[in-house]
Formats: C-alpha cells, structure tokens, sequence
C-alpha cells in the first residue's frame, strides 16, 4: 500500500511537471483553487436557493391555507344566508348567496398542490351544483309562493264568492246544503295551508276527498253558474296539487339535493385542508431534512474540496520541487566537476527546462575538461616517457661514440692510429644516428604545428601516384603494392597521409619483406561513421602483446632490423590529428594489418 | 367466417329483420309527423334508443334526460313538458296524485298479454317473497274510484317496462367476499371494521330502505311495515344513522353513478348503496366491486312509462306506438346488456344470443365474452352473475322503491343525516 501510495506520490507530480510547464502549474494552481472557491460558492448558493424556495413554499402554504379556512368559512356562511332564506325567505339572503358563491368560486386555490387538482375540481362541481341546486330552489320557491298566496287565494275568494252567491239566490231549503259545500271547501282550504305549514301529506289526502265532497255536493245544484264554479275549483285543485308538487320539489332540493352538495363540499374543503395540512407538514420536514443534508453536504464539499487543493497543492509543488531538488544535486555533483551527473529528464520548455539544458550544457563541458585532462595527463605521461626515451635513446649514441672515442684516444696513445681510426667509422655512424634520431623528433613535432592544411583527397589518386612513386624502389626491393580501387575521398593533408602510407609502406618493406617477394594490399570499406582502410601485409605478424607498443616512440620489434622507431608513432599522430586513428591487427594469414579509420563528417 | 362472427352478423340481420317485421312504420301526411317528447333519466333515454326507434317507428323523437328529481318534479308540474315519462314506480303516486298523467289503455298495448306476472301481480313466482313498499301491481291498476289500486282493470297508471333489483357493492379486495343469499347482508353498511368507509345513495325514497335494511339487519330497530315507515319509525331510524354519521362512520352520499364509482375507485369507500352500471364501471377499471345478493332481499325498483295528460291525438296515438316498440323486442335486448330486465322478456330473447340470454336471465356462467351496449366487453368468458337468474333475484325481493305517506318528513329528516 505504501509502495502503491509511493508510486502516486511520484507519478502524478511527474506526470504534471512532464505536461505543464512551471508557470502554467502555478496558474493552474490558482485556477483550481478559483474553482473550488466558486464551486463551494455555488453549492452555498443551491443551498440558500433551496431554503429559499422552501420558504416561498412554507408562504405559499400558509397562504392558500388561510384561503382554505376562509372558503370554509364562506361555505358556513353561504348556508347561513342560504338557511335565512329558505326559511324566512328574505331576498336580500338569497341574493347575498349568490354573492359568497361567487367570492367562493374565485378564491379556490391551491391547485398548484400536488393531488389537489381531483379535489378541486370536485369542491367546485359540488358548488357549482350546490348554487345551482339554490337557484333552483329560488325559482320554485318563488312559483310556490305565487301558487299559494296568490292563486290559490284568488281561486279560493272566488270559489267562496260563487258559493255564497248561489247560496243567496238558493231557496232555503237548499241552503243548508250550500253551507255544507262551504264548509267542505273550506276544509279543502284549511287542509291545503294545514299541508303547506306542517308538509305532513294526509292534509294532501284530506284535501283531496274535501274537493271530491264539494264537487260532489256542487252536482246538487242546476245554477246557471254552477260550470264556472266548477272550473274554479278544478283551478284551486290545480294550483294546489302544483304547489305541493312544487314544495315537494322545493323541499327535495333543499334537504337533499343542497345538502349533499353542501356536505360535499365541506367534505372537499376539509379534505382539501388535510392535505394542506399534509403537505404543510412533509413541506417542514422537507425544510428541515433540506436545511440539515444540505449544510452537511456544504460542510463535506468544503471538506472534500479543501482536501483537493492540498493534494493538488501538494502534487504541483512536488512538480516544481522534484525537477528543483534533482537539479541542485546535479548542479552540486557538476560544480564538484563530475562528469557522471545525472541530468534530469525534463522536456518543456519553462524555466525548470533552461536549468535543465544549462545542467546538461555544464555536464557537457564537464566531460570535455575531463576528456582534456585525461588527454593532458596522457600527453603529461607521454612526453615523460618521451623525454626518458629521447634521452635515453639519444644517450645511446653519445655513450657508442664516447666508448670509441675513448678507445680511440687509448689506441692513439698507444700508437695504434690506424685501429683508432679504423674506430672514427663506429663513431660517425653512431652519431649519424643521433643526427636520424633528432630528424624524426623534428618530424614528429612538426606533424599537427605546420602544414596541415586540408583538402578533399581521392585516395584513389593519391595512392595512385604513391604507387607510382615507389615503383623503383618496390622493383628495387622486389616488394609488391596493391591498392584496391573505389576508395574513399577524403579531407586530409595531402603530405602528411603521404607520409603514413610511406611509413606504413617503409615498416611493410622493413619486417614482411626480409626474404624479399613481399606484399602489401590496400583495401577499403566503409560503415555508418566510417572510411576503413585496410593496410595487409603477409610478413610475420605482430604479436598482440605488441600492437599497441609499436606506435610508440623509439619501438622496434627487431632491434637488429634498422629504423628509429618513430615511423608509426608519427603515423598516429597523423591519423588522430585527422579524426581518425590507426591500430594494428593480426592478418587472416598470419601477416600483419594496419587498419585506419577516416571520420566519414569530414570527408567528401 | 367463424362461428362468432356468423353468430354476431346473423344475430344484427335477424334484430333488423324481427324490428322491421313488427314495427311498420306509422304514417303521415305531409309535415304533420308528431314530435314526441320523452322526459326520464339517462338509463333508459339513451340515444342508440332513440335513435332505434326513429327509424322502426319512423317518428321524431325527443329525448330530454335529466336527475331523477328534477324530472319528476317537471312531470308533477307541466304536463305538457313531455308525451311519456319514464322513471321509477315510486314517481307514480306523485304523478298520480298531481294528476299530470292519464291512464294508458292496455287494449292498445300490443304486448301487454305478453307482460309477466311480476308486474300484473307483484310476485315473479309462488315462492317469491312479498316485497314491501309499492310493489308495482299495487300501484298499476286505475281503479273504478279514479285512484291507482292492485285490482286489474283495462287501464293502467304505467306501462311497467324495465326494472331491477339493487343492493351494496363492496370492494372485495378490502371486504371479505360473503356468500351470496346467505352472508352477504345490508348489515354490513353498518359493520364497524368499514367505518368511514360507507356511502349511501343520495335519494332519500331509496336510500332510507339501504338505511332501514341495514339497521333492520343488525338487529337495531324493526319496522313494522318497511314499506309505509311511521314516524316514529322514521325518527328512530335517523337517530340511528345520524348517530352513526356523527361518529363518522358513513363517508357521506353519492348524487350520481359516477360519484359512486369515484368514491370506491379512489378508495374512499369500500362498502355502498350501489346501481348496476356503477358496479359494471368499477369492474371495467380493475376494482373487485361485487354486487351484493343479501340474505334478507334486494331493493327493487320497476321502470314506469307514463303518458302526459296533455297528450292527446297524433302524438298520443305515437306513444303508444312508441310504448309498444319498447316491449317488442330490440330495447328489451339492448337493456339486458346493461343488466336491466324487461317485463316481457320472451320476446327480448330472439334478440339476444344463447350466450347473453344465459347470462343475463338464466344466471349461468359466460360462455363467451358479452359486450355491453358501448361495444366492449363488459363480461368475461366465465363471469356469472351475482345473484343467480332473474327467478331467483325477483324471487328475493326486500322492498321497492316507495314514496312513503311520510315523504316530506323523511326529506327534512334525510338533510339532517345528510349534514350531520
């Protein structure tokens, strides 16, 4: 876990330093804490919203609930006024119905409840219905009363006159019958208002037989008017038996039709506050339950987010501060003049990459000091073995020529002159010698001071005429010199390749050709980097102990074999002043191989 | 052409033909053709009716559905506001006694020899149970004295046509189902386990009996005759609902069918005063609605057809045309398939398929499902109704619709249960 927590530890902080640039790291920085800032921000504001909205909510609640209870109360007093009415029947109640039901109608609200819109529309078809059903029961109140105050009095006065006429105009014997039949309608009469203030229907019953009897007694009679009368009373009975169907109808509207209606509609209203009152309740619960999970995740956001810009925080300083602390050590292990430092791998382009390329730029330099102080110590070491070997090489000589100049000087004392200078050859060729010696010094020390001025050479040509050059003294040596053709052109020194062919050409004639018929083969080939050429002899070889020795100063594998020593030492010098550099190898036929090498940039 | 449909297109061919064969069309000259204005409610003033008998009678008809109370009181009042008027037999003393109706000659019924005894005498059969109240042959005869009576005379205050018993629905998803004739009681509107879940028809000379049966049944209170209450039979029965609606225990009163449907399908109430099209509605939307057959007898109620006092000449000679075709046949057949019974009900058979006939009358079990009179399928393949054959629902008749002699006390009685 640990490892794994390592490993993001490392691998993210890389991943943005490798992908963002410092500045564009320290921006996004910032932008990220913005952001979060905004974000916490924003989950504030969703929360304040909220509350917000719960609020309109709670006012909204609390408002149509207070229209609720004044529809309840507008209903109570509809009924009220509705009840006056009926059973005082004053007009200014009815028509104050009419008013609160309109008040009614436009203030059913509450619809934008939710489950509220069934019930609704129900309170006010039962309302609707309900002032309908009213109207209704103006209208039959209305022909009921013109019924029972008007018509039937009306008939009934004139029933009542006909009578009484007819009862004056009877003779006396029949008058007590006009009496009866009086009497019996007004019992018709008596039974009819009996009815209409008690509504107990055997008065209907009674009035009924009461109109059958007056009829009855009426057949009695042959007066003239005895059809008018007649008539009047199929009137009175007409309007009466109207009039109890019109009170039925009446009373059937109020106790039953208005009733239910009004019944119904309370019962909506109540139902309607229930779930106001349920709503109102799930609506503080809501509140409460929003207010409490709403600051808590507020409180978890802000947590969470705050933890965000650690971690983030955390991951671009590791960026800015992993590239940094690399850098310091390297600088350090570079400024200690270490050419092993380990430059960082960092590819943009910001500040962190200039330190990076400047570490990488002081590396470089580092590597190159170390390079010349290695050559330094070299050249250090190679000019003291060349100064022990010079000295002692040029000592030689002088020690040859002093021990024949002493015996010289003991022979000439001793008379012997012509022994001594039989000697004087010894010396002379001892210090011709020294004078060879001291030329190839000269030699060596010229090649890389002067003439090396550089050209584009076809070797092919150049070998070409080298061979022709030598063709005397090869004929002379009876040595043979092949050179392949398609070699390389070259930028060189003219004379001083010259002079490594004639040396390698001059070393060939001195070990591979000592029991003559020699050769010497030049073949080339070529790689990515570089021009090969191939210098092949088939002499004796030399032993590996020795390939490197040779280009050394004053070496000679045979001493007796004669030379100074210096030929190869000059030419790879020669080579490596050209780039390139000359090593001895073994032959594929035991012979011996120089093998050079020309850097490919620097030819043509 | 299956079997079904054979059966479907053969049974319109031979409706039309039957309709053709007995109704030729009544003539007139020129634009003499009467209009006739029928007044009634929507269960029998339905347009594919009128429609119908248009076109066998070849007259125009009028239909003007309304409430039940609305309508009577229009009838009661204005005579000449309709030619027939169709209702309830416990209309017929108001109407008679208002005097706005005439007699119907039964000579000129061309089917009244074909009308069963449950209307000429009351009793479907032998063993059917006296029903209380008005049972329609004692309010059908005019009697010699001018009053309706039981006596059989040539004239008649009605032409008894479509009719019914009702009792409770229950939702048998809430209430536990009972056996029909035999634990199914009016009781159960009073059981305490439903409380506050109750209704009860808002029609005071049908809902008193709902009332009276179930209060009866639980042993509360006894009516001396549950047909013609006293008062005091009256106040003890209201103090008893009202006690019980204070308490809460009725949700209230249903004014319509679809009020009653909408107060069990919204679960309001699970037990109350119900009419077949509610139970056949609440079916149709999923609720177990079963229609109650209680041990102590259903509530009946006989469809009346009266003709106005003021209709005379033509337009009486096209009543009666009118009240002859409603008994020939056809309409018989079409109210079948609303569960309503005609009281010539023979002749209604060839108009329906064996399957309905079973069903409908004979209480047998669907043998394929059965449209109702909008098309659709109103009983399932299997469904049998509840109460058995139209035998044995007649033969179990508790009361009728009545309008007591106390009608308007128990109407100022029936507001004060409405709004306790």
């Amino acid at each position: 876990m640990n490892s794994y927590w390592l490993k993001i530890e490392e691998l993210l902080p890389n991943l943005l330093a490798h992908t963002l640039g410092l500045k564009k790291r320290i921006i996004l920085g910032y932008i990220f804490t913005g952001t979060v800032a905004f974000v916490i921000a924003l989950l504030a504001w969703g929360t304040f919203n909220r509350f917000s909205n719960d609020l309109h909510q709670i006012v909204f609640f609390s408002r149509h609930a207070r229209e609720n209870i004044t529809f309840a109360a507008y209903m109570a007093e509809m009924q009220r006024e509705a009840l006056i009415y009926i059973h005082e029947g004053h007009n200014s109640a009815g028509e104050q119905v009419g008013v609160v039901y309109k008040e009614m109608i436009g203030s059913i609200g509450g619809k934008e409840l939710p489950n509220a819109e069934l019930i609704l529309v129900q309170a006010r078809t039962h309302l609707t219905a309900y002032y309908k059903a009213f109207q209704e029961v103006q209208r039959q109140r209305n022909i009921r009363e013109r019924l029972v105050k008007i018509e039937l009095r009306v008939y009934a006065v004139r029933a009542q006159q006909l009578i009484e006429e007819l009862t004056r105009q009877e003779k006396i014997e029949n008058r007590l019958e006009c009496a009866r039949m009086l009497n019996s309608f007004l019992q018709i009469e008596k039974n009819a208002y009996r009815y209409f203030d008690s509504l107990d229907g055997k008065f209907i019953q009674a009035a009924s037989l009461r109109l059958q009897e007056t009829r009855f007694i009426l057949k009695k009679f042959t007066w003239s008017r005895t059809e008018e009368l007649g008539s009047v009373l199929n009137q009175y009975e007409s309007a009466f038996l109207e009039a109890v169907q019109r009170t039925r109808g009446y009373l059937y509207l109020v106790n039953v039709v208005m009733a239910a209606e009004a019944y119904e509609t309370m019962y909506q209203a109540q139902k309607l506050s229930n779930l106001m009152i349920s709503e109102s309740e799930q609506i503080q619960g809501k509140v409460t339950a929003h207010i409490s999970s709403r600051l808590w995740l507020l409180l978890l956001s802000s947590a969470l987010l705050l933890l965000c810009i650690i971690l983030f925080s955390y991951v671009i300083t590791r960026s800015i501060t992993i590239p940094l602390k690399q850098l310091t050590k390297t600088f350090k292990s570079l400024a200690a003049g270490s050419s092993e430092a380990e430059i960082p791998v960092y590819p943009l382009a910001d500040e962190l990459g200039a330190l990076t390329r400047a570490a990488a730029s002081f590396k470089a330099k580092n590597i190159e000091l170390e390079t010349s102080k290695k050559a330094l110590e070299k050249s250090n070491d190679e000019l003291e073995q060349f100064v022990y070997t010079v000295s002692h090489d040029l000592k030689s000589p002088i020690v040859t020529s002093m021990g024949f100049i002493a015996i010289i000087r003991k022979l000439a004392d001793q008379g012997k002159t012509e022994q001594a200078f039989g000697m004087l050859d010894k010396v002379a060729k001892a210090n011709e010698r020294m004078s060879q010696l001291i030329s190839d010094l000269l030699e060596l020390s010229r090649v890389g001071r002067i003439d090396m001025d550089t050209t584009q050479l076809d070797l092919d040509l150049l070998l070409a005429d080298f061979s022709s050059n030598q063709a005397e003294r090869l004929a002379q040596e009876q040595f043979s010199l092949t050179i392949e053709s398609k070699l390389p052109t070259i930028l060189a020194n003219e004379s001083r390749i010259l002079q490594v062919f004639e040396n390698i050409l001059s070393n060939a004639l001195k070990y591979a050709n000592q029991e003559k018929n020699g050769c010497l083969r030049i073949n080339t080939y070529s790689d990515e980097q570089w021009h090969h050429l191939l210098c092949t002899d088939k002499g004796p070889g030399i032993p590996e102990e020795f390939r490197e020795k040779i280009f050394g100063l004053f070496y000679r594998l045979d001493v007796n074999i004669e030379g100074t020593g210096i030929g190869l030492a000059v030419a790879k010098k020669i080579m490596r002043l050209h780039g390139g550099d000359i090593w001895a190898e073994s032959g594929p036929e035991a012979g011996a191989v120089f093998h050079l090498i020309f850097p490919k940039a620097t030819t043509g | 052409m299956n079997r079904r449909t054979f059966l479907q297109q053969s049974g319109k061919i031979g409706t039309a033909a039957l309709a053709a064969a007995a109704f030729p069309k009544l003539i007139y000259a020129g634009n003499s053709q009467p209009t006739l204005k029928v007044i009634g409610t929507h269960v029998t003033l339905l347009e594919p009716i009128r429609q119908q008998a248009e076109q066998d009678l070849g007259i125009k008809i009028e239909f003007y559905p309304s409430g039940d109370a609305e309508v009577l009181l229009k009838a009661a009042t204005d005579p000449t506001a309709f030619d027939i008027y169709e209702q309830w037999s416990n209309s017929i003393k108001v109407l008679w006694q208002a005097k706005t109706i005439q007699p119907i000659d039964t000579h000129k019924l061309k089917y009244w020899h074909e009308v069963n005894s449950l209307s000429k005498l009351g009793r479907i059969s032998e063993q059917a149970k006296p029903g209380a109240g008005d049972v329609p042959n004692k309010i059908l005869y005019v009697q010699q004295d001018g009053n309706i009576g039981p006596h059989p005379t040539q004239q008649i205050s009605f032409l008894p046509y479509v009719h019914n018993v009702d009792s409770f629905g229950y939702n048998s998803a809430v209430v536990p189902k009972g056996i029909p004739y035999k634990t199914e009681s009016w009781g159960w509107l009073l059981d305490e386990r439903w409380h506050g879940r109750v209704a009860i028809v808002n029609s005071p000379e049908i809902g008193i009996f709902d009332l009276a049966l179930a209060v009866q049944a639980k042993g509360l209170m006894t009516f001396k005759d549950l047909g013609n209450m006293s008062r005091e039979e009256v106040d003890q029965l209201f103090d008893i609902a009202i006690s019980l609606k204070r308490k809460g225990h009725f949700r209230g009163v249903w004014t319509s069918v679809p009020h009653s449907v909408q107060l069990m399908a919204s679960g309001e109430t699970v037990i109350q005063s119900m009419f077949s099209p509610g139970v056949s509605a609440l079916n149709g939307m999923g609720i177990p609605c079963i229609y109650a057959a209680p041990k102590e007898g259903y509530r009946a109620w006989q469809g009346v057809m009266c003709l106005s006092r003021a209709c005379t000449g033509e337009r009486q000679k096209a009543a009666y045309a009118f009240m002859n075709w409603w008994l020939s046949g056809w309409p018989g057949a079409f109210i079948a398939r609303q569960g309503y019974y005609i009281s010539n009900p023979e002749r209604s058979r060839n108009f329906m398929s064996k399957a309905e006939w079973e069903y409908w009358y004979e209480g047998k079990p669907a043998t394929e499902p059965l449209q109702g009179t909008d098309g659709k399928i109103s009983v399932q393949q299997g469904s049998i109704r509840t109460g058995g054959s139209y035998i044995k629902r007649f033969e179990n008749v508790a009361v009728w619709n009545t309008v007591m002699d106390t009608y308007e006390y128990i109407l100022t009685k029936w507001n004060e249960f409405v709004l306790a």
